[in-house]
């Protein structure tokens, strides 16, 4: 199994020839927080088995999350039922939930609210029905907390360490974040974030490899591929990594969910539209180093940029 | 080390921590005395005193201050005892002396290591791995986090 | 330009709570139920009445309430249409539209002790704030300033459902709720202030006078902070455009009237949307949202409250 889109599906996240890092959130057109693709069994495999196996690196929460995490998996399985009726369906009968889910042919009776009446905790029994990683940010004392997460597919980073954390902290690691100001201004508009008017934007990184779980605790397995890259391997080895990010506020805590869907692409199938081809080559070319240490492109921007540049070179002999 | 700062506009200031440790609080006692603020001395020298501390700070109305100087590896608790009784950041202001630790928590295996300050890289007692220590700091685990050192 | 999704609703019951305040019952007109909210919020209304009359009005429901949600309000002797629209024309069946629920005024998580401290209508935010606490088993008390026994809405319900917590304050019998009062709250409290001006005002000082931390002094307005002496100014537009905000109006109000498409959402200095860049031209900040470093900058502005300070601003719109 390559993890791996097909173009039409893929999020192409790049407007102009810069990139620099921003708030790029714009209002959601269909406020749905979570989208089901043509890899949602093959996902949902390898979430579970994640899940299963490595149970502390891919869930965490705060005993104080727990109204919260309801409030997700309400939010969750009504959307789902809304969006995909074929394959979804949620009887309610006052208290008494009766959650249908055809794909994988599992079918939950439960009382909401009450937690012995689920197989696992609420965030954690919801997100094994979704290909997104879901994310519990609690609003108090004016600041932002990740007080509660299932994630499977992080870019790098690691749940069980940024738990509890002020949202300022968890982005301490980027350079320039702080100087530029942004951490301040997008903290500002998390805060701002209103019920019934959802945000949604796209982050991006490259990495070498396909996996979808790049996983901090695990870095000193993938992260080596980055050293075997060349000119010659890059379109099929080298995968732009793109997480479409959807910010709801849940207004019974207050709290904020962020869902995070990953996507994979290689290089090559990048470089078979000639449009994003020259796009992404002007904007890879042009990155500031800050940007690519971060997004851990350093040790094969060289390779991908020649492998990019012989690609426009043929494209322009056909 | 951090030094005691006098903050003004307090109804009540409390000084806490073990003798050695009232020698770095000297300055801003004495300020407090000379602008004829109310205060209280609480001297802590035995694990006994600082368990009898939850119930003492609890007794305490809005608008105190506290200020705690221990050695590092009794402070965290006396901080915590604080943070429980309701005191926050604003109200306290915590000044540790000795030798200090460092705790790195491991990215493979999330062991917790301790380390002198000064020290950059380690090997997980938990896992083996080779971490360099950095400057990304939890307060959730009192620890920063370890990064693979070498691919 | 940014517009808030609103909910439509209809009035489903009315009920007189004390000579100038009523109650109002809402529920959805599909008969969907309502978002939940948390303790604190707020919604706005929108009302077409020839002008769109935009308000915000404190939920007094429960927070887990989705059948309905119920708001207090009081007719103000200055109402520019709001408060007198909902006491003079509102009937129920009436449809209007409604914001989700929002917060501004949320409780502090990490407090040990919760006192509220309410003058006449501003005891509605208190409402769901204290529904909440309750029913986390979270200690809290209310001090209720009123004129009048009569005069003061939600008596009866509060005296039923927190008798303990609650302490009243008429001013018919001479009591009043004095400073002092915050001298007594032990270590961990929190505070918080809803009523006039000068209630708040006073509290406020005090607390501060008495050395609280500003995080655990919390407090709402009804209105946002008035400008004492309003004067017109000009403003300076990308495009070379000079346009007068005059006494009368807003610069959000101007913006809108000449056609720009200026974002807003909640009107009264909180929300931030309406935030623009000043690129030259002295700014007095009227708004609960920018923070002192953000004001002091003087490079931005929110235009649904604040002003010129200088006698023209040039904006990044």
């Amino acid at each position: 199994m390559k993890w791996t889109d097909n173009l039409e599906n893929f999020p192409y996240p790049f407007k102009g020839s810069t990139y620099r890092y921003s708030n790029n959130s714009v209002p959601m057109k269909k406020p749905f927080c979570i989208e089901v693709t043509p890899d949602y069994l093959e996902e949902m495999k390898l979430k579970r088995d994640l899940l299963t196996h490595h149970p502390e690196r891919c869930y965490q929460s705060l005993p104080h999350t727990l109204t919260g995490q309801w409030e997700i998996v309400e939010l969750v399985m009504d959307h789902l039922a809304e969006q995909y009726p074929n394959q979804f369906s949620l009887e309610k009968k006052g208290r008494q939930w009766r959650f249908h889910n055809k794909i994988l042919e599992e079918k939950h009776d439960f009382t909401f609210g009450d937690e012995t009446t689920l197989p696992d905790e609420p965030l954690a029994f919801i997100s094994k029905h979704v290909q997104e990683d879901l994310i519990f940010m609690m609003q108090r004392d004016g600041d932002l907390f990740l007080d509660a997460g299932q994630l499977c597919f992080p870019a790098n980073w690691s749940l069980a360490f940024n738990l509890g954390m002020k949202f300022k902290s968890i982005h301490h690691p980027i350079p320039g974040f702080k100087e530029e100001g942004l951490d301040d201004r997008i903290l500002q508009f998390l805060m701002r974030l209103e019920a019934g008017n959802p945000w949604e934007r796209k982050n991006w990184s490259l990495m070498a490899g396909d996996r979808l779980d790049t996983s901090l605790e695990t870095f000193d397995q993938w992260g080596k591929l980055r050293k075997q890259v060349t000119k010659k391997n890059a379109g099929e080895l080298v995968h732009i990594r793109v997480e479409v990010q959807k910010l709801f506020r849940l207004p019974r805590t207050n709290g904020i969910l962020f869902t995070i869907h990953t996507h994979l692409l290689s290089l090559e199938k990048l470089a078979s539209n000639p449009e994003w081809l020259k796009q992404f080559y002007e904007i890879l070319s042009e990155l500031p180093p800050h940007i690519t240490d971060y997004k851990g492109i350093s040790l094969y921007k060289n390779e991908v940029l020649e492998y990019l540049c012989e690609q426009l070179e043929s494209g322009k002999v056909l | 080390m951090r030094k005691a700062i006098f903050v003004s506009g307090k109804r009540k200031y409390l000084f806490c921590g073990a003798q050695e440790g009232m020698k770095l609080l000297f300055a801003v006692i004495e300020r407090v005395k000379e602008e004829g603020h109310p205060y209280e001395i609480v001297v802590i020298d035995d694990i006994q005193e600082s368990l009898q501390l939850s119930d003492f700070l609890k007794k305490q109305k809005m608008g105190t201050y506290l200020y705690v100087a221990l050695s590092h590896t009794e402070l965290k608790r006396v901080e915590k005892t604080a943070e429980e009784a309701g005191l926050t950041e604003e109200e306290t202001q915590f000044i540790g002396y000795g030798e200090e630790l460092k705790r790195i928590f491991c990215c493979r295996c999330h062991g917790i290591n301790e380390a002198k300050n000064f020290e950059e890289e380690i090997l997980c007692n938990q896992c083996g791995l080779e971490l360099s220590v950095s400057d990304h700091y939890s307060v959730y685990h009192n620890a920063v986090l370890g990064y693979v050192a070498k691919l | 330009m940014y517009k808030e999704k609103t909910i439509p609703v209809m009035i489903k019951d009315i009920k007189k709570e004390t000579e100038f305040v009523k109650r109002f019952t809402l529920a959805s007109v599909d008969g969907k139920p309502l978002p939940k909210f948390s303790g604190g919020a707020h919604i706005s209304t929108y009302i077409e009445d020839g002008d769109l009359l935009v308000r915000q009005y404190s939920l007094t429901s429960s927070p887990d309430n989705t059948k309905h949600y119920q708001i207090g309000v009081r007719l103000s002797d200055s109402s520019r249409g709001g408060s007198r629209y909902w006491h003079q024309n509102m009937k129920v069946g009436d449809k209007l539209h409604i914001s989700y629920p929002k917060n501004h005024f949320p409780l502090s998580f990490k407090a040990k002790h919760h006192v509220f401290y309410a003058a006449g209508i501003g005891i509605t935010p208190f409402l769901s704030m204290m529904n909440e606490l309750h029913s986390r088993g979270t200690s809290f008390e209310l001090h209720y300033a009123s004129k009048t026994e009569e005069a003061c809405a939600f008596y009866e319900f509060l005296q039923e459902h927190y008798p303990i917590q609650c302490r009243f304050y008429f001013s018919n019998k001479k009591k009043r709720i004095h400073v002092s009062s915050l001298e007594e709250h032990p270590i961990g409290t929190h505070v918080y202030f809803c009523g006039p001006e000068s209630f708040i005002t006073d509290l406020t000082e005090s607390a501060s006078q008495l050395g609280y931390p500003a995080s655990s002094v919390h407090m709402e307005r009804f209105t946002p902070l008035q400008p004492k002496e309003v004067k017109a100014f000009m403003v300076l537009l990308k495009d070379g455009t000079l346009i007068e905000v005059t006494k009368e109006q807003t610069l959000l109000e101007t913006l809108l009237n000449n056609g720009i498409k200026a974002p807003y959402s909640c009107r009264v200095g909180r929300c931030g949307t309406c935030e623009l860049q000043v690129l030259e031209g002295e700014i007095t900040h009227y708004d609960s949202f920018l923070s002192e470093e953000q004001k002091q900058s003087q490079s931005r502005i929110l235009t649904c409250v604040s002003r010129a300070k200088s006698a023209m601003l040039s904006l990044d719109i």
